[in-house]
């Protein structure tokens, strides 16, 4: 690939990240949190996004000591050329099945508010083509682009506070009643949307300024917190606790109860400005999926395996029958997303001591 | 490169060209869309659907077509009439679900399901409840020669009497908010009609999800102070209230009440039934009076708004007590105790307590002036 076709900044790498988790995760992240600890699912959002920032900061930082070098090297040089490939295949899988889960999840909510009876390809063809233009043009396009979906969430900020009249804070409280062993065990629920702050570790020999990466990595983790922070106490106090449980797209049901004079309903507009984030999250990974596979393949980019790279995301995307198993699948990404976060941090631990075992022994 | 581009680019034009739009692409000439619908129950236990869709044809003189079938379900109504109407029925524009009082009664339950899981339909349609059969009072209004179409006549007036807290804010999504709360006991618009034109009566007040009750549009007023929401409404008292001495030609006094601030505590001890103490600070105007008062007199003044004051206490403890009469809690005290003394709540069956409240309230208001008479 292309070095400069990739290169990017610290603060479009913390935008990367802060659209990707957010994008998909605020939709289902109150409904979700509902089912397992009622009206404190804002809190299990803060306990993650303390624990999130926590383990970004921890991958910064050990970053940091791998000489400017992504995850996909560091495996090769910490286990070997044949087990580091090896590893290297698993991120990609990963990286590759998360973006068609995501692919697969988003034409489920289209189909949900707005297209019933258009044929899933269609619409797979269609909504992701803008990603595979931009994937094709490389991660600085696809970290430019990101900057388009500020606007999504300056709107979404603006929606809650023209509904401020249909929130309850009565329906916050009791604070905690949910106690702590189930708060503690929706963690990994929340997990789920945070989802995204591993990618620094793909991409991070592509950032041009990473002696700043750690605290924008921090940055974006902290946004990211406040922003579900803001999202699933809005759904739970407009909502209450046992309407939520049975929602399947709370924040665009969130949409649909402002009135606006002449227009009426102005749900159909927001939930299509919020698309830009949606497709932007699903991007992200394609990106890195595509980034991976160039990484592993060592080849120049190529139109026909490029091809055979969106047919088999489009493939995959389309295992799931029906919206249970789609949100199957994203479960079955979210328990892999902390599996491969687990072993970027191994990775970058052995590298970092062996690094240092080098320069004490070089010193010595 | 290029082949990407122009692989794209061959692609976009078999959209454009072939697909033009998708599968679920409606012409709006081809579409009806319904604004009002009325659901009542037939003597079989079935739902009688009726719905108007405006209609925009020259060559036809009616503006508004009525359509009506019978089935369990909705949808099914929906499709049937789809079958007689020559047009594909959309419900994407309701703007008034109306049910009978006798439906209302028997209980809504998950008749508003299809319009909370269908995102085409909006959650924003009033609930309403009439006073009789909504597929009579649909008939009825195509006679209203000298009232806009019915969707468009039945919006206005319920806007206005929504701004004056004569009937309250009660739409698709907030109704089944609270039923699903189950500690809020949702409200509904309650109108009656004959044949000059629909009236707003005040507000059905339902226990769970059956209508118990309603109250009229000057109780309603009251009601909005009690749930803390913004009020604008006026408060009438005959001159026999304020003084059973006056003599019979006097008239009375009219107040418009416009600011409400509300306080609720409650206090709960184990085996009693909670205790709940509401403060209610009022503002109004005098708007018109026909008593002798020098309203210049601070204490003349001070004496009416006593007087008032009075008058307002008893009426608020009147309509706590219906309220509880008839079981429904649309003012929110059990997510109060539910929310601020959870152990207590969980220890009870709130329905069962409710009755039992003992309720304080204590009324103040002022009169910030009276008009440009004493």
């Amino acid at each position: 690939m292309d070095g400069g076709a990739n290169a990017i900044t610290s603060k479009q790498m913390a935008l990367y990240t802060f659209v990707c988790q957010t994008g998909i995760g605020s939709i289902v992240l109150p409904t979700a949190l509902a089912k397992e600890v009622g009206h404190d699912g804002w809190i299990s959002v803060i306990a993650t996004g303390v624990l999130s920032i926590a383990i970004a900061a921890l991958l910064g930082m050990l970053l940091k000591k791998s000489s400017g070098k992504g995850i996909l090297d560091i495996n090769k040089e910490v286990y070997g050329k044949v087990i580091g490939t090896a590893f290297n295949i698993l991120i990609f899988i990963y990286l590759l099945v998360t973006a068609s889960a995501g692919a697969g999840i988003f034409v489920v909510f289209l189909r949900i508010s707005f297209f019933r009876l258009t044929p899933q390809l269609i619409m797979s063809l269609i909504f992701m083509l803008p990603s595979f233009y931009m994937v094709w043009y490389g991660l600085k396009t696809t970290a430019r682009f990101k900057i388009f979906t500020l606007f999504s969430y300056v709107v979404v900020l603006v929606y809650i506070i023209l509904i401020y009249k249909d929130i309850r804070p009565t329906f916050l409280m009791p604070v905690g009643e949910a106690g702590i062993v189930p708060l503690l065990y929706s963690i990994k629920t929340s997990y789920f949307a945070y989802i995204g702050l591993e990618l620094i570790a793909v991409f991070y020999a592509e950032i041009t300024d990473n002696e700043k990466a750690l605290r924008w990595h921090v940055f974006a983790n902290f946004f990211s917190m406040l922003f579900f922070t803001i999202v699933t106490a809005v759904c739970t106090a407009v909502f209450g606790e046992k309407f939520l449980p049975v929602q399947s797209i709370t924040l665009f049901n969130l949409f649909r109860i402002y009135n606006v004079d002449v227009l009426e309903r102005i749900d159909l507009f927001i939930i299509a400005f919020w698309f830009f984030a949606i497709s932007c999250s699903i991007r992200a990974y394609i990106m890195a999926s595509w980034y991976s596979l160039n990484k592993i393949c060592k080849k120049k980019k190529s139109t026909f395996i490029y091809m055979i790279f969106i047919a088999l995301l489009i493939v995959i995307s389309r295992i799931p029958g029906d919206i249970n198993e789609s949100y199957l699948l994203l479960d079955i990404v979210n328990y892999s997303g902390m599996g491969i976060t687990v072993l970027f941090i191994i990775s970058l631990f052995i590298s970092a001591v062996k690094t240092k075992g080098g320069k004490r022994y070089e010193k010595g | 490169m290029k082949k990407v581009k122009i692989l794209s680019l061959c692609f976009l034009c078999f959209v454009h060209l072939l697909i033009s739009g998708c599968w679920d692409q409606k012409i709006f000439e081809e579409i009806g869309l319904a604004l009002v619908l009325g659901l009542e129950h037939t003597e079989n236990g079935e739902i009688l659907y009726t719905m108007t869709m405006p209609v925009f044809a020259e060559d036809i003189e009616e503006t508004m077509e009525i359509l009506s079938t019978t089935s369990d379900l909705l949808r099914q109504s929906r499709d049937q009439i789809r079958n007689t109407s020559g047009k594909r029925v959309e419900g994407g524009k309701i703007q008034h679900i109306v049910f009978s009082k006798e439906l209302a009664e028997k209980g809504i339950d998950k008749t508003l399901d299809v319009f909370v899981r269908s995102s085409e339909n909006p959650f924003l349609a009033n609930i309403i409840v009439v006073d009789g059969s909504p597929f009579e009072m649909l008939k009825m209004s195509k006679d209203y020669k000298d009232k806009p179409r019915l969707g468009v006549y039945m919006a206005n007036i319920i806007r206005h009497a929504r701004a004056n807290a004569a009937t309250p804010e009660s739409r698709i999504y907030n109704f089944t908010i609270l039923q699903y709360s189950e500690t809020i006991d949702p409200v509904a618009s309650y109108i009656s009609f004959d044949d000059t034109g629909i009236t707003i009566e005040g507000s059905a007040l339902f226990n769970g999800n059956k209508m118990a009750g309603n109250i009229d549009f000057e109780k309603t007023g009251l009601l909005h102070a009690l749930m803390g929401e913004k009020i604008q409404f006026g408060y009438y008292i005959k001159a026999k209230d304020i003084e059973e001495s006056v003599s019979s030609d006097k008239r009375g006094v009219s107040i418009l009440l416009y600011r409400a601030k509300r306080k609720i505590e409650a206090s709960c001890a184990d085996g009693t039934a909670p205790e709940i103490h509401i403060s209610l600070d009022l503002t109004g105007i005098i708007d018109e009076i026909d008593l002798d008062y020098r309203l210049d007199e601070p204490d003349d003044k001070k004496n009416l708004e006593e007087k008032i004051t009075m008058l307002l206490r008893r009426d608020f403890m009147n309509l706590l007590k219906y309220l509880q009469e008839i079981g429904s809690d649309p003012v929110g005290f059990g997510e109060i105790i539910r929310a601020k003394h959870n152990e207590y709540f969980k220890s009870v069956s709130w329905k069962t307590v409710y009755p039992k409240v003992k309720f304080d309230i204590d009324v103040k208001i002022n009169i910030e002036f009276y008009g440009a008479l004493y």
